[in-house]
């Protein structure tokens, strides 16, 4: 590959200018980070599991990140809900610096600001669906608005399902109960783990549908995880991560472009595994 | 919030049914204690007030114990009645004979042998205003020296009839009377549970040697006099040394007295309920610690959705309260429920109570529901602690419950815990008087920080003890010990239960058996005698006439009586109640060795007193000091202390008989030492005592057996009692293991589809089981001979330490099989479950 394939400069390789990391002007950023890094471990076993990433949100964007297993896709979005800590740099949801939040106050963020949809439903089995959806409302002692409870009740088509445990609700049923829980308290965000992991392809793409009408119409913004270039398709923008850095990302994405860009990026690591041996002198090594 | 906790307990429903049976049993024996203790306070404080309910004022000479009603008055002259006859306003006056018989039933058994074998003998009230019972069916008053009334429930328990000839004892010699009567009281058929036997007044008065006097006289005043002014009346014209009170003082006296045994009962009682509730605790502990281990990804979850760690610990202590709750409201009804049926025991053998309802005091459901609160929160706390501190995210990644060692923090508080309890125990056993709260409140502590430290031990005792089962029962018994070493806490909280269970049992055990051995031992060295007569359970009240018939035998060397009551004969020395014995100083060394250790006893009979060296020295007195003693007959008296001696028979202070006629009111022997010349001469005593139903002959060894017999008995109560905390602590294996089966569903399931049989899956189950119940007895055996050997060493004089082996074996063959049992049901669940579900459960 050639150098001018880097995408840290902000284009592509058609030459087409991408969106930066920073909202445009117009519109309200619901959540950013700056140069946030994520370490675990110490001594030799440390791992780099976000390094150095700045990205912002604007309201009303579904957004989708992407990239291999193990490039700090869930790291950041654990570190943006307020769910983990960063150990550098900074990450804010509207005003609010989170990073500079205690604990106490990051539990009210999570409870009252932020929704997140698990791959895992992680529904409580012994409640119903109703009262799943309506866990944040529990532990916030407030009221849902009733309103806004049915429209999201109904956009999920879970109206009939609501006294249903999640035993007795498929795959998809569940999936679509974790999504309404996660936006029913009106949350300034909601981030999504890999949702459509455990889904099959139906479900997954009603749930995706879904998700991309709240972003639109209901002007709520989505910040989605997945390596599933199809989901990712849903999405108005796609972040690429690897190693624990945005190494590329477009607007608009559709299925082929995505799937280039995987390729592409794949590419670029197995070369830099490559040199990386070739450093090392592998005898096995074989150049092109 | 609530609705989730209420749920969640539903869900999880069946992992708390031994947990809240475990409460539900604290709060039931709690809460019995408290309802029977009451209801029997509540209904004999009734009789004694219906009894006494016409009678104003009580006149009757002082006695060395006002507060105690057994303490013997000395009689008063029977011409008091006639004086008080006269006084103004004074309607009605009764003077009494009262003492005891023993009753013979119709095979010529004492009634009542074995507990209490005493009827109240009582002359028959001369005035009619004072007779507040009434004939049952057609009867008259006994009039003759042949007559005599009985009690309903004595009559139709033992079947006699108005007509009958009924056999009784005074001080152990045959009496026949003929049933004119029977009488019960409006609500009773007896004086809530003692037997009576009325005379007519000359005859008591002959019976019970009290010519010309009478024990007690009861007056009634004319309506228009208060009880406080006919005391003062009385006051006036009646001798000074004698008592005069109120009815109303009378009852209360009466009623407090028994208030204040039946307060001993309960306490007593009260201990082995709270030792039932501690052991609960763990318990409770247990279960909470393995539900919020299994619910981590639940709370994880919450967390990550905004719950508060507040919300989290307040939801999992909600819902142990929630639980505790309902448990305690059943401990509430099965406590009613057990007191019902000890009250329903306590009728059955004879007591006949007034028709109270069960005495429900509001305090008492309070006290036994906030004890079953309290301990839970108390044993909850940890585990919900635990719970809320659960990292949000891992409800994201499937993280391991971690199995890790307890934290030196642990370690810590084990060891403070530890160093408090011994503090309090050796504080309670030997500051002052010592103190029952301390020395129970640092064995709690004590076992506290044991069951803290236990996961130390428990995987080298898993292994010492899982080590030839594995060896034997193959798969099964090396899958048990795999299991059983799994989660170090979990095993250790579950075996700590039994092992407090069993270390009190031992304890107590051993400190009875080496009581009963050291008691044994001194009586045997003691005494020198051929031979023993002693009534039944050592009640004897033997005429001293026997005494003189047996030394007409031939072959009689030396006939040797032990003058005492039989309920002990009281003196009082400054404000202590003590006790002594009359003895003959002459024949004493022929019978008796009471290891002299200064002075002669030959002196006693020159008005003098032996006392026990150990009394001497707590008192400070040496030979030939002169000390205060006031005597139930003579008042206060100098007496010199002719001889100090070592030998713990009898009582620490022995009077000559000569001594003990003059200065005490009744004249009894409780036994009579005998020297005999031949086997014919007992054959000769056996014979003459064979007019006295109730007297034994007993050999020395087998009299030591009786006095070890009685001692022994207390360890029965008390293993009884305990084996209850035993249940208790049993149902926790069960719960630790079913729900550690709830836990490990997919690998058994996993195991039973790679060929795993049923059998072996039960058998591991059941191996588990029998680790776990042995390691806490193996424990508790060693605690147990510690604290109790400990104990049996450090009591006052200490004691010869006496270990029942053979009881600590059965105690841990039972709880073998009780380990077996317990795994029962728990590996029926497990080899029940459908290894292809076991697999898809998530
Ligand atoms: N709690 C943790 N402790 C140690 N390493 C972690 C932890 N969480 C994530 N990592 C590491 O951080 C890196 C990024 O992980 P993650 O964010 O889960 O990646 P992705 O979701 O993109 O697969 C991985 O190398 C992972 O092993
Ligand atoms: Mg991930």
């Amino acid at each position: 590959m050639q150098p001018s394939d880097r995408t840290e400069d902000g284009s592509t390789k058609d030459g087409s200018h991408v969106e930066t990391t920073l909202a445009p002007p117009h519109r309200e950023v619901a959540a950013q980070t700056h140069n946030a890094g994520r370490v675990y471990g110490k001594g030799n076993a440390q791992v780099r599991a976000i390094d150095g990433v700045t990205v912002s949100f604007a309201k009303g964007q579904f957004a989708a990140i992407m990239g291999p297993s193990g490039s700090g896709k869930s790291t950041l979005l654990h570190c943006m809900a307020g769910l983990d800590n960063l150990t550098s740099g900074s990450v804010s949801i509207g005003d609010t610096n989170v990073t500079a939040l205690s604990e106490a106050k990051r539990t009210e963020l999570r409870r009252d600001r932020v929704g997140f949809i698990f791959q895992s439903y992680n529904l409580v089995p012994s409640l119903t669906a109703r009262e799943n959806i309506l866990l944040h409302c529990t532990f916030a002692k407030t009221k849902p608005d009733q309103a806004w409870f049915d429209e999201v009740v109904s956009t999920m088509g879970l109206a009939d399902r609501l006294s249903h445990t999640p035993t007795e609700l498929s795959g998809g049923q569940q999936q679509r109960v974790a999504a309404a829980r996660a936006l029913v308290h009106r949350p300034e965000i909601v981030f999504a783990d890999e949702p459509t992991g455990a889904l099959d392809s139906r479900s997954g793409r009603r749930l995706l549908t879904l998700l991309a009408h709240v972003a639109h119409d209901k002007n709520q913004t989505i910040v989605m995880v997945t390596h599933d270039p199809v989901a990712a398709s849903f999405a108005d923008r796609v972040i690429f991560l690897a190693d624990g850095k945005v190494v590329q990302e477009i607007t608009k994405p559709t299925v082929e472009r995505i799937l280039q860009i995987v390729q592409e990026l794949d590419e670029k690591q197995e070369n830099k595994n490559a040199e990386h041996l070739d450093e090392w002198g592998d005898p096995l090594a074989v150049t092109e | 919030m609530l609705r989730i906790t209420l749920k969640s307990i539903r869900s999880h429903l069946s992992r708390f049914i031994f947990t809240g049976l475990a409460i539900m049993l604290g709060v039931g024996f709690v809460m019995g204690t408290f309802v029977l203790t009451d209801t029997l306070d509540t209904a004999i404080g009734k009789a004694i007030s219906d009894a006494n309910q016409n009678v104003d004022v009580v006149v009757q000479g002082k006695s060395l114990d006002p507060d105690d009603t057994l303490t013997p008055r000395p009689p008063i002259s029977a011409g008091l009645v006639d004086t008080i006859r006269t006084v103004d306003s004074v309607a009605a006056v009764s003077g009494y004979v009262v003492d005891f018989v023993k009753i013979l039933d119709k095979d010529g058994e004492v009634v009542g042998a074995g507990g209490w074998p005493f009827a109240s003998a009582i002359s028959w009230p001369s005035s009619p205003e004072l007779q507040v019972f009434s004939f049952r069916g057609a009867g008259k008053a006994p009039e003759t020296s042949e007559e005599i009334v009985l009690d309903a429930a004595l009559v139709e328990n033992e079947d006699f009839s108005v007509g009958d000839r009924i056999e009784l004892l005074i001080d152990e010699e045959r009496h026949s009377f003929t049933l004119t009567g029977v009488i019960g009281f409006t609500e009773t058929d007896n004086m809530a549970g003692t037997s009576l036997a009325f005379f007519d007044l000359a005859t008591s008065q002959k019976l019970f040697d009290r010519e010309g006097q009478v024990d007690r006289i009861e007056v009634v005043a004319s309506e228009n006099l208060s009880q406080d002014e006919l005391v003062d009346r009385l006051r006036s014209v009646l001798p000074a040394e004698l008592e005069i009170i109120t009815g109303e003082d009378e009852t209360e006296r009466t009623q407090d007295a028994i208030s204040g045994q039946i307060a001993i009962f309960s306490n007593f009682l009260a201990v082995f309920a709270g030792i039932s509730l501690f052991v609960g605790a763990f318990m409770i502990h247990n279960t909470f610690a393995i539900v919020v281990a299994q619910r981590n990804r639940e709370l994880g979850l919450f967390r990550a959705l905004g719950a508060s760690r507040r919300q989290v610990l307040s939801s999992v202590l909600l819902e142990s309260l929630a639980l505790a709750s309902i448990a305690s409201i059943l401990g509430i009804g099965f406590g009613v429920v057990i007191a019902a049926l000890l009250q329903a025991a306590f009728e059955a053998i004879g007591g006949s109570l007034p028709d109270v309802a069960p005495d429900i005091r509001p305090s008492s459901v309070l006290i036994s529901v906030s004890a079953g609160l309290l301990i839970t929160l108390f044993s909850v706390l940890g585990p919900a602690r635990k719970g809320a501190g659960v990292a949000p995210l891992q409800a994201l990644r499937e993280e391991p419950e971690a199995t890790d060692m307890p934290p030196w923090r642990r370690t810590l508080s084990g060891f403070v815990f530890a160093f408090l309890g011994v503090t309090l125990l050796v504080a309670g056993l030997f500051v002052g008087d010592g103190s029952m709260e301390a020395v129970l409140a640092g064995g709690a502590l004590l076992f506290l920080a044991l069951a803290v430290l236990a996961p130390y031990a428990a995987p080298t005792l898993v292994r010492f003890i899982g080590a030839p089962i594995a060896r034997i029962f193959g798969i099964g018994g090396s899958m048990g010990r795999t299991n059983a070493l799994r989660n170090p806490r979990r095993t250790a909280a579950t075996a700590s239960a039994i092992m407090i269970a069993i270390a009190l049992i031992t304890t107590v055990s051993v400190i009875i058996q080496s009581l009963s051995k050291t008691v044994g031992d001194e009586t045997e060295q003691a005494l020198l005698a051929d031979r023993v007569v002693s009534g039944e359970g050592q009640l004897g009240s033997i005429s001293p006439d026997i005494a003189h018939e047996l030394a007409g035998l031939p072959g009689v060397e030396t006939v040797f009586p032990i003058r005492q009551e039989f309920y002990g004969t009281p003196w009082r020395l400054d404000d202590k109640l003590k006790t002594l014995v009359g003895i003959d100083p002459q024949g004493i060394d022929q019978v008796l060795d009471l290891d002299l250790k200064a002075g002669n006893l030959a002196d006693l009979a020159d008005g003098g007193i032996a006392v026990r060296e150990d009394e001497a020295e707590d008192e400070g007195w040496f030979l030939g000091d002169e000390i205060p003693m006031e005597f139930s007959a003579t008042g206060l008296q100098q007496v010199r202390i002719d001889a100090i001696f070592g030998a713990r028979v009898l009582s620490p202070y022995l009077l000559s008989l000569v001594d003990y006629e003059r200065n005490i009111i009744s004249q009894t022997d409780s036994l009579i030492l005998l020297k005999l010349s031949d086997e014919a001469a007992a054959n000769k005593v056996t014979d003459l005592l064979s007019a006295y139903p109730d007297l034994g002959l007993l050999t020395v060894d087998e009299f030591v057996e009786d006095i070890r017999g009685s001692i022994d008995q207390l360890l029965g109560i008390t293993s009884v009692l305990l084996g209850l905390t035993l249940i208790i602590s049993l149902l926790g294996v069960v719960n630790t293991l079913a729900l550690s089966i709830f836990e490990r569903t997919r690998e058994i399931g996993l195991l039973r589809a790679v060929g795993m049989s049923r059998r072996q899956l039960r058998s591991s189950i059941r191996w588990e089981s029998v680790i776990i119940t042995l390691i806490g007895a193996f424990a508790g055996v060693l605690i147990g001979l510690g604290l109790g050997i400990a104990a049996s060493t450090a009591a006052e004089d200490g004691l010869t330490i006496a270990v029942p082996t053979g009881m600590i074996i059965s105690f841990v063959i039972l709880l073998t099989f009780s380990g077996m049992i317990a795994a029962l049901l728990p590996a029926r669940r497990a080899a029940r479950l459908n290894p292809l579900t076991a697999i898809a459960e998530e």
